[in-house]
């Protein structure tokens, strides 16, 4: 699920998700501060001020009940005008308007639960008062007044505690909900923080696992690369996170690392055979002095050979007849031998000249060139020289020549020379299955040659249908001196100044595709501007 | 009449070579061979004066101390009309250049193809060259 999110994204979910959790625990603890205030306000204000003002309504409503007593008292022992009788009308007045004040409050702070014991006291506060006053007016005082005042006193006090209870009870629980309330949060809470440290743990390890797990996977895949197991695959390319962007660099390092190699290779295949090439040269340039004595002298004293034989002429004649025939089979051996050592000498002549090409390289002129034109004429050469060895040679050619290959800079004479070998080298395999007798009376032995533009080089195949190139021979068939032929058929030169030829001096590659009892082909590639040229020479018409 | 040929170079058996390959001009009176192991040599000789006549200088390459092309240039400076042919194992297209520059007035790859050497050293001895 995580797999598609980059890591980017990822490091960010757990402290998220923890901050969104105390986001909520917050909000929740806010709400139940909140509430708490609320219920607070609500007691403050309501059942609990009711039950104050109550308790002090009782008090008032008791000072008043006390000065009536002492007003009807008073009345039946003094006048109605005496002072003090007077003053204590004006203060019973002065009480139930405090009493008036009290109930108002009251009143307005009691909630509709105790609306029913409000009405009761206002109606009998209303009784009382009506009572006090036909009093304190001058109504006559009797001990059944005194009773009945009382008696309405009695009922509004028992109201009034009743109201006072009442109220008490209510603000009472308000508090045990508001406790239960705060409980119950608290409960919320601590639960809400296990949550929160529980998940966090998980989480945390969930998405650390997810962020951490391909990279070691990674880790490991790098490692075996760098150990040089260059065909390992890469996981994980496909996805569209960090991971999936490594993989696939990874992967492009992989490829690169592994074409680095195989160039490398290439390079160290290259220069031993350069070095190669030097020193085939360098032991040619050796031989070649006292090789041109031995020629030399060989031929001169074949002369002289002839030159003595015509001085001795009649004194070999005088010789009696046994005598004659042992000189002149002597003088006959001798000559035979100067003719063995001349020709072996050619014969070496023809080696070291081969082995000197060798030291060519970078010497012959650059031009541009049309490599089907080389082509067709290192074919016409190569055709006409093996006809001439064999009036029965024949091979059929198939031309795949690309006509917009363009011109490419090389030095013609030794292109020449590459594909004058490569299509001897066909000629002979193909000779070789016809002899072999395997392939039988349809065997049709055909050169196939193709070349192909490849934009910033150029390719040329030489394909025989011949004997075919077993691969222990494909590994050694580019080294100077190494060959398969009979001695004296083969220098074991000519694929090796051809590779020189190519790799070398142009820059190009040669390889083998071969398959034994069917085919071979050699694939020359060249680039079409050689980093080691210098100005091309534009030539039109014949080389200069 | 009798004329001089000038063979430089450093291998001892040119010495026999030569004398065998020329040995019927030798006896004719036509060549008189002359050899020198080194340039050093070749100028001493020339400062002696060879006789009879000096037509032709054979000079080797590749020799050590003072080589084929300096000895050329010397014989340019000291004797300006004297012919000289430059023969070596080395037959590249530098080589040529450098000896046609200097003033050789031909190069001959070994093995030495003698019967194109006698070819023109006839030619010289019917007409003297031209430097």
């Amino acid at each position: 699920m995580l797999g598609r999110l980059p890591i980017g994204v990822k490091v960010f979910i757990a402290p998220a998700v923890i901050i969104v959790l105390m986001l909520c625990v917050m909000l929740v603890s806010e709400l139940a501060v909140w509430r708490q205030q609320a219920a607070f306000l609500h007691v403050v204000g309501g059942p609990l001020t009711t039950s104050t003002a109550t308790t002090r309504l009782l008090l008032a409503v008791g000072e008043v009940q006390s000065e009536m007593l002492r007003y009807a008292q008073l009345r039946q022992r003094l006048s109605a005008e005496d002072r003090i009788v007077s003053d204590l009308r004006l203060s019973v007045i002065s009480k139930y308007q405090y009493v008036d004040t009290l109930f108002e409050k009251v009143r307005s702070t009691s909630g509709p639960d105790v609306s029913d014991a409000i009405s009761n006291i206002s109606d009998f506060l209303t009784i009382h008062r009506a009572v006090s006053l036909k009093i304190v007016d001058g109504a006559p005082v009797s001990s059944m007044t005194i009773s009945t005042l009382m008696a309405h006193y009695q009922q509004l006090q028992s109201y009034i505690v009743e109201l006072a209870t009442r109220s008490l009870e209510s603000a009472q629980a308000i508090e045990d909900d508001s406790a239960k309330t705060i409980e119950n949060f608290s409960n919320y809470l601590r639960g809400g923080s296990i949550v929160i440290i529980v998940v966090s743990i998980l989480l945390t390890y969930y998405v650390g696992r997810a962020i951490s797990q391909p990279i070691t996977n990674m880790i490991s895949i790098v490692s075996s690369i760098a150990a040089g197991n260059l065909s390992t695959s890469v996981p994980g390319m496909q996805r569209r996170d960090e991971i999936g962007a490594m993989a696939r660099a990874v992967d492009v390092l992989q490829e690169a690392y592994r074409e680095l190699r195989v160039t490398q290779a290439n390079l160290i295949h290259a220069e031993k055979m350069a070095s190669l090439g030097q020193l085939t040269a360098g032991i040619a340039h050796e031989i070649k002095n006292p090789l041109n004595f031995v020629n030399n002298f060989a031929g001169l004293s074949a002369e002289l050979l002839t030159e003595l034989s015509e001085a001795l002429k009649p004194g070999i004649d005088g010789l009696k007849a046994e005598e004659r025939t042992e000189v002149e089979a002597l003088l006959a051996t001798l000559n035979n031998n100067l003719s063995k050592i001349a020709e072996h000498g050619r014969r070496a002549d023809g080696i070291v000249k081969s082995m000197l090409l060798h030291s060519r390289g970078g010497g012959g002129e650059r031009q541009s060139a049309n490599i089907n034109s080389l082509i067709e004429e290192a074919f016409n050469l190569a055709y006409h020289g093996a006809r001439a060895q064999d009036k029965e040679f024949n091979i059929a050619i198939e031309r795949e020549l690309d006509p917009n290959l363009g011109p490419i800079e090389l030095v013609p004479q030794d292109i020449t020379r590459v594909f004058l070998n490569l299509f001897g080298n066909a000629f002979y395999a193909t000779k070789k299955r016809q002899q072999d007798g395997k392939a039988g009376v349809n065997y049709r032995p055909v050169v196939r040659v193709t070349t192909r533009d490849l934009g910033y080089q150029v390719e040329a195949r030489v394909r025989d249908n011949g004997v075919g190139v077993p691969p222990d021979v494909q590994a050694k068939m580019f080294t100077p001196f190494f060959t398969t032929k009979p001695t004296g058929e083969g220098t074991g030169l000519g694929l090796s100044i051809s590779y020189e030829i190519i790799v070398q001096q142009h820059g190009g590659t040669m390889t083998i595709d071969s398959r034994l009892g069917e085919f071979t082909e050699l694939i020359v590639q060249l680039p079409r501007r050689s980093a080691r040229a210098g100005k091309p020479r534009m030539v039109t018409g014949a080389t200069a | 009449m009798t004329v001089s040929i000038l063979v430089v170079d450093d291998e001892p058996d040119v010495v026999e070579l030569f004398r065998q390959r020329f040995r019927g001009e030798a006896r004719r009176g036509d060549y008189a061979l002359h050899f020198a192991e080194s340039g050093e040599r070749a100028l001493e000789l020339l400062g002696k004066g060879i006789r009879p006549e000096l037509i032709l200088i054979l000079s080797d390459i590749n020799m050590p101390g003072m080589d084929g092309l300096q000895l050329l240039h010397e014989i340019r400076q000291g004797w300006p009309h004297l012919a000289v042919m430059m023969v070596t194992a080395y037959d590249d297209d530098e080589r040529r250049r450098s000896a046609a520059e200097a003033g050789a007035i031909d190069f001959l790859s070994k093995p030495v193809d003698f019967d194109y050497l006698k070819q023109r050293l006839r030619a010289f001895t019917s007409s003297p060259p031209l430097p």
